[in-house]
């Protein structure tokens, strides 16, 4: 064969489709071929590895869970675009609740009274679902304040604190993203601690 | 090198019938059985996201697709007879959302234009080496016939017949299409 080979002969020589033999003389003999057979092996096979290197995003699976348990909300809206304003907005919404959330408490602590209006017209044995919240958001913030308050803790054990605290937030923003009318405040804001989950494991990971 | 068979993907479910192998989580999942969805939905969300997010350029748009896919195998599941692998045939559904997904997403730049913060083509990685991140901009950068063989054939693992079958194109066409591929990153890489 004195000609070079085709585009679809390297090809199926280099994915294992067979063709090899009938060439192997001609690939002996010239250099260009075999070079192109030598780039074409190296770019599949860095190609298929890219199989190992895409996650999606593991808050997705609360989502799906959710569209599956109501079809006729799950139906998808074409999105606009990302704006990172209202990502960036949404989560510091739920940081400004937890913080006044933990006010709130140390306050009441402080001056004795009860910390929802209504709490007095309730059995002291059944907290209103507000208030179970107020005080999850106290305990939540509170934590995360002793674990950047530590310094006695490795940077491994920082880290997986960070990652149960993003997972947390994340676990919070598709609950409340079932309250109207926050549904895609939720869902945009949900993508935002993802991202922060991404962007930290990469800088900080162990 | 002679380079075997596609991988089957998958993630670690294994291919059988028996109670923890694919056919068998299929067919419970045929029946209503929300566990053994929610397996096949772990074994193959990072496939079908990062092949969305590859013919995309988009991984907000990949999220929808992902979400779209699964809502529509779970929907369509009862109509799933089994003639393809459960691989196959959510990687069909995973095409055919994503290119409506690019459409639709044309159609609205049309309109408004695209949005003033638009990154480029390529979908950024954790890709520590450049040499990766070189490669997702030209996977970019391939025209969409080749671009969509590739990453079936290759990155997803199928067969020539599955990707055919997955296109709706003839195996000849695969071969030719990933062949394309090859030659122009090839071409592309050499530059860099």
């Amino acid at each position: 064969m004195s000609e070079h080979l085709s585009e679809l002969q390297i090809y199926a020589i280099a994915a294992g489709e067979g063709g090899a033999d009938d060439v192997s003389g001609h690939l002996r003999e010239c250099a260009e071929c075999a070079a192109a057979l030598r780039e074409t092996r190296r770019v599949l096979t860095t190609v298929e590895g890219l199989a190992t290197r895409t996650r999606a995003p593991r808050h997705l699976e609360l989502e799906l869970e959710r569209r599956l348990r109501a079809p006729d909300r799950g139906a998808l809206d074409a999105r606009a675009g990302f704006q990172p304003g209202v990502l960036i907005r949404a989560a510091a919404l739920l940081l400004i609740f937890a913080a006044g959330a933990l006010a709130h408490a140390t306050w009441s602590s402080v001056v004795g009274i009860g910390s929802s209006a209504g709490e007095a017209e309730r059995p002291a044995a059944a907290p209103s679902p507000a208030l179970t919240v107020q005080r999850a958001g106290t305990d939540y913030v509170a934590s995360i304040a002793r674990l950047v308050a530590d310094t006695a803790i490795s940077g491994a054990e920082r880290h997986a604190g960070r990652e149960v605290a993003l997972a947390a937030l994340a676990g919070a923003l598709h609950e409340l993203s079932l309250l109207p009318p926050g549904a895609a405040l939720g869902e945009d804001a949900g993508r935002t601690v993802d991202r922060l989950r991404r962007r930290t494991t990469r800088i900080t990971a162990p | 090198m002679d380079r075997r068979a596609p991988r089957h993907p998958g993630g670690n479910i294994e291919a059988g019938s028996g109670p923890g192998g694919e056919v068998g989580l299929v067919a419970l999942a045929r029946r209503g059985d929300r566990r053994a969805f929610d397996s096949l939905f772990r074994a193959h969300r990072d496939v079908v996201f990062g092949l969305a997010a590859r013919l995309t350029n988009d991984e907000d748009l990949a999220e929808e697709v992902l979400l779209e896919v699964f809502t529509a195998a779970w929907q369509g599941l009862p109509t799933f007879r089994g003639e393809s692998r459960f691989s196959t045939w959510i990687c069909s559904i995973a095409v055919n959302r994503s290119r409506q997904a690019v459409r639709a997403r044309q159609r609205r730049w049309r309109r408004r234009g695209p949005p003033a913060a638009l990154a480029s083509a390529a979908v950024e990685r954790e890709a520590p080496v450049e040499t990766a991140i070189d490669l997702e901009r030209a996977i970019a950068e391939l025209p969409r016939g080749a671009r969509e063989v590739l990453l079936l054939r290759h990155v997803v693992g199928l067969s020539c017949r599955e990707t055919a079958s997955v296109l709706g194109v003839s195996e000849g066409t695969v071969k030719s299409q990933a062949s394309r591929a090859c030659a122009l990153l090839r071409e592309r890489l050499s530059n860099e």
